[in-house]
């Protein structure tokens, strides 16, 4: 797509500055921010979820929720990947709680062209199924700092920030979390491919 | 406290998550433009006359608003975001505003923006 003489400038401008250009009626400026922005959550939301469907609605209702919010945005108050990254945890881990329920879910198992043999894509999916099930398990905050800490490898201030907690409940809420992972996972080692792994 | 074999199977997982690939597709970047136009803060029909004034702006107000623009299927948001060819019916327009964002137009004189009418 060319970009107009409008888009060209906007493409340099800041997050916050888009957001408030689309609330003054700058729909040029959502554009920008949507084409910026829906990657990361998506790439976030896939981590966690491990299912392309639903990190596609987390990415459109994230962004949903920024539109909204948009006249209401206070400048200078918070960053918007921050408030973003909150958002997409939260969504996420709702995501996470349904299926503790029992919702069924479709897994993302997408073919890619390149991609390793057979039983390896189905080893890989495999790991990555039991990993979503087991932060599904877990408590909501460890779940939310666990991902934040190893999927998005964010450092624990920055996570503090975003779950409006301490530094230090940020290092428990991860060690609770993996320490729960960890068990969740033992009974699945050989399963996942992991014992031969030993030296 | 994990042991060594609990850190490096945490480890690997963490490690091929991370690596999941993830690219928007473009139906969901027309469902996020739909909603952006659906949920615009500052509708810019009230725009005075003589304001330079979207593409959208213009296509909601011939079209009979912004409600009416966003009923419209995602498919038409997307070409306008994405640069896909719009409907057949929306041809005309679009081509003569593609080229640039933002024109001049008397806004509440666009009584006839297809020129449907002879």
């Amino acid at each position: 797509m060319n970009k107009t003489p409008n888009q060209g400038a906007l493409v340099d401008a800041p997050d916050e500055a888009l957001l408030i250009a689309y609330a003054n009626g700058d729909i040029a400026a959502a554009q920008v921010l949507a084409v910026r922005l829906a990657p990361r959550i998506m790439a976030q939301a896939i981590r966690m979820l491990q299912n392309h469907a639903e990190a596609e609605d987390v990415t459109q209702d994230a962004l949903m929720r920024l539109w909204k919010i948009a006249p209401d945005w206070r400048q200078g108050e918070a960053q918007i990947t921050t408030w973003l990254y909150r958002v997409v945890v939260n969504l996420c881990t709702d995501h996470l709680r349904k299926r503790r329920r029992g919702v069924a879910l479709d897994t993302v198992a997408e073919p890619e062209s390149g991609a390793p043999s057979v039983a390896q894509q189905m080893q890989d999916d495999t790991r990555m199924t039991a990993l979503r099930d087991a932060l599904a398990d877990l408590p909501e905050r460890q779940a939310q700092a666990v991902a934040l800490r190893h999927l998005e490898e964010l450092g624990n201030p920055e996570i503090a920030q975003i779950m409006d907690i301490s530094v230090e409940a940020v290092e428990s809420l991860i060690a609770r979390g993996k320490r729960a992972l960890a068990q969740s996972l033992a009974p699945r080692k050989a399963e996942l491919g992991f014992e031969n792994d030993e030296p | 406290m994990t042991n060594h074999s609990d850190d490096k199977m945490l480890d690997d997982l963490f490690g091929q998550a991370r690596a999941t690939p993830a690219q928007p597709s473009d139906a969901l970047m027309a469902r996020i433009a739909a909603d952006a136009v659906a949920v615009m803060p500052a509708p810019m029909a009230h725009a005075p006359k003589g304001t330079r004034v979207g593409f959208l702006a213009v296509l909601a107000a011939a079209l009979g608003g912004w409600p009416v623009i966003s009923g419209l299927t995602a498919a038409t948001v997307a070409g306008v975001w994405i640069g896909f060819s719009p409907p057949q019916s929306l041809d005309t327009i679009a081509n003569d505003l593609w080229g640039g964002s933002d024109i001049t137009v008397p806004f509440l004189e666009l009584s006839d923006p297809f020129g449907l009418e002879g």
